[in-house]
């Protein structure tokens, strides 16, 4: 059953609602976007054929309100929805809503994201399948005594999960005997409160893991192919700061076999389009499934580098019913590929979100750089959303140069106006393990903290001191000659131009 | 030769600019000059025969510079506030508000004559000094009673210029 998709709708904002549109210019494909308030001016909004106005700020009013979302759809024209990443994406129920709108939802049959959406019936469905899962309880545990039992057959640590909950959110660690009775029911409680569901259950927690996850592109004709993997272990909280492509520490072997059971993974539920199968790898060099994202992840962009493929374009020729345009042993890889998120935070400051207006804004660009972001000089870095403003990858021949390539172009990047984790990033690429790429999850934790962050070098900071006084100096000249202008216009008042400058 | 302290992280700078140049960073001497690219947020300092690249924007009362993906956040205080502060410096005689120059200056004008209602904050007198203009404000409300000085003169510090009721 072949649809060719004439008007999509993109049910997200920032920087992946912009990913998918220029991938829709370059189909032909007529593109419509919706925003909120916060976002009227939004260069995702521009980008679109199309613009819907769908609510307020806050996404429970806006982007997560899926009524407001199919009405636009209705107005508009869309005869599909991409759903982006995080918002709706991952909900089977809207996927539901779109199919009975008649509507093409470009993704995964309600039925995969309902049986990979809820952790323990995922779990279940990959042993079924014969994937190898972390050791866990098998179902939810009702009480602190069937934790206990759990641990005396698997060990410690272990992680107290949400069974309804996502990235970080609704997990706890003990670590002994003692807390576990305890923190089960406080878990509970608090599943409970933050996800209207109480149920929990226990995984062994790895010791220093990594994770590693392999992309999958499943057509609806049966046709499943895996998309090589990316290492995702620099994280904080949970949170991915660092990507890439090839994992430094994966033989070829071990990458076949991950590959191979991420494909059953894939299969055994049925599934279609893109989505990520995340495991977790121990020290040993064993695997376990972790969990499966039946959606476009965030740092897809690694793998596009590395396959030359566009998996948005992809996503919408499976969507319209077309077979995939490649076997398995005909996809082909290159070099290495690295993504840096940059993000709006003080991370001298516990990494608190920092808001405001982007002041002035420099991408880096040059040679093997890719730059993907929603939001440009000028533009407001709201509290409603996320704090991410780019994601910043490096291509290379091989694993060495694209670090260095990496660092060149942290160092190029200019952010002003909001506080960025720029220097983290940076510290982070410049380490002699991650060169070596003898890392884990605890990567920040064993290596970083604050104090690490580059403070530039004394005569560094004397000239910045020099430049600001100058600087100082000559806009209250100007301001006071000009008859007082206010002091943020600065007129060249030495009109020479800079020769050389970048 | 006016002065401006900068405040990095709590560290201290104190320098000394003269026209377009630096002529000194805490004491010692210095010579560096500024060059801003026109309509960019874009400069480049040159000192000896180091040129130090930046991007750099006024974000309210403090200044945000970055270069080579080192980001600083700067308080700068010029003296020149510190005149503007005294502009407008108020002996009081009587019930009677004599307004003096802060420093040696030439008057570039006088916007006001004698009898004339003035209001608070309203600008009486701009004087020169230093390559920069300065507006002496009237601290209070009242009546101009006397214009001590006329356009084109040159005042000492502390010399009369006007006298409130």
């Amino acid at each position: 059953m072949s649809k060719r998709i004439g008007t999509l709708l993109i049910a997200n904002r920032g920087e992946i609602a912009l990913r998918v549109i220029r991938t829709c210019r370059e189909l032909g494909i007529r593109s419509v976007a919706v925003f909120s308030d916060a976002d009227r001016f939004a260069p995702h909004v521009r980008a679109a054929d199309a613009s819907v106005h769908i609510g307020p700020a806050q996404s429970s009013l806006s982007y997560l309100h899926a009524e407001a979302i199919l009405a636009a759809a209705r107005t508009s024209g869309a005869d599909a929805i991409h759903p982006g990443y995080g918002f709706l994406s991952e909900n089977h129920e809207f996927a539901e809503a779109v199919g009975k709108a008649g509507l093409v939802f470009v993704g995964p049959p309600p039925s995969a994201m309902i049986t990979m959406g809820d952790k323990t019936r995922a779990r279940e469905a990959m042993m079924r399948a014969g994937v190898p899962v972390v050791p866990g309880s098998n179902g939810p545990l009702h009480s602190a005594d069937e934790a206990l039992a759990f641990v005396k057959e698997h060990g410690l640590p272990v992680l107290i999960k949400a069974a309804a909950g996502g990235v970080g959110k609704g997990m706890r660690l003990v670590s002994t005997i003692e807390e576990l009775p305890a923190a089960f029911e406080t878990a509970a409680s608090e599943a409970k409160a933050s996800f209207g569901d109480a149920r929990v259950y226990l995984e062994r927690y790895l010791d220093s893991p990594r994770h590693i996850e392999i992309q999958i592109l499943a057509d609806q004709h049966g046709s499943v192919v895996h998309l090589g993997e990316r290492e995702c272990s620099i994280q904080r909280r949970h949170q991915k700061i660092i990507e890439e492509s090839p994992s430094p520490i994966l033989e070829p072997r071990d990458r076949e076999e991950m590959a191979r059971t991420a494909v059953r993974a894939a299969q055994s539920c049925g599934y279609v389009n893109a989505g990520t199968i995340e495991f977790l790898r121990d020290r040993k060099g064993k695997f376990y499934f972790l969990e499966m994202n039946t959606r476009l992840q965030v740092e897809h962009p690694i793998t596009e580098l590395r396959t030359g493929l566009d998996l948005v374009a992809l996503q919408i020729r499976v969507a319209e019913g077309a077979r995939l345009p490649f076997k398995q042993d005909e996809i082909r890889w290159s070099g290495h590929a690295i993504e840096c998120r940059i993000c709006a935070e003080d991370v001298a400051n516990g990494y608190v979100p920092s808001t405001g207006r982007l002041l002035h804004l420099r991408p880096s660009s040059g040679p093997g750089i890719r730059e993907d972001r929603g939001v440009e000089e000028g533009s407001e870095i709201p509290v409603y959303y996320d704090s991410m403003i780019a994601k910043l990858c490096a291509w290379a021949p091989d694993r060495a140069t694209a670090i260095r390539r990496m660092a060149r172009a942290l160092r190029e990047y200019e952010v002003l106006g909001v506080r960025t984790n720029i220097p983290l990033l940076q510290y982070v690429v410049g380490h002699p393990n991650f060169q070596k790429g003898e890392f884990s999850t605890h990567f920040l934790q064993d290596h970083f903290s604050p104090s690490a962050l580059a403070k530039g070098s004394r005569d560094f900071r004397e000239a910045a001191a020099m430049a600001c006084a100058l600087l100082e100096h000559a806009t209250v000249t100007n301001a006071h000659s000009a008859g007082r202008n206010g002091g943020t216009q600065w007129h060249s008042w030495k009109s020479r131009r800079f020769e050389g400058l970048h | 030769m006016p002065d401006y302290r900068i405040d990095i992280d709590g560290e201290q700078f104190l320098v000394k600019v003269e026209g377009n140049s630096v002529t000194s960073v805490n004491g010692k001497p210095t010579s560096a000059t500024l060059a801003v690219e026109p309509g960019t947020h874009r400069f480049a300092l040159s000192l000896d025969h180091t040129t130090y690249r930046f991007s750099a924007v006024k974000d309210g009362d403090r200044y945000a510079l970055t270069g080579e993906g080192i980001t600083f956040d700067l308080g700068v205080k010029g003296e020149h506030e510190h005149v503007l502060q005294k502009l407008g410096r108020l002996v009081e005689t009587g019930s009677a508000l004599e307004m003096r120059a802060p420093m040696p200056a030439l008057v570039r004008s006088v916007a006001v004559h004698e009898g004339e209602e003035v209001a608070p904050g309203q600008t009486v007198v701009i004087l020169e000094a230093m390559k920069m203009e300065n507006d002496v404000h009237a601290a209070r409300a009242g009546k101009v009673m006397k214009v001590a000085v006329h356009p084109g003169m040159t005042v000492e510090k502390d010399q009369l210029l006007i006298t409130l009721e």
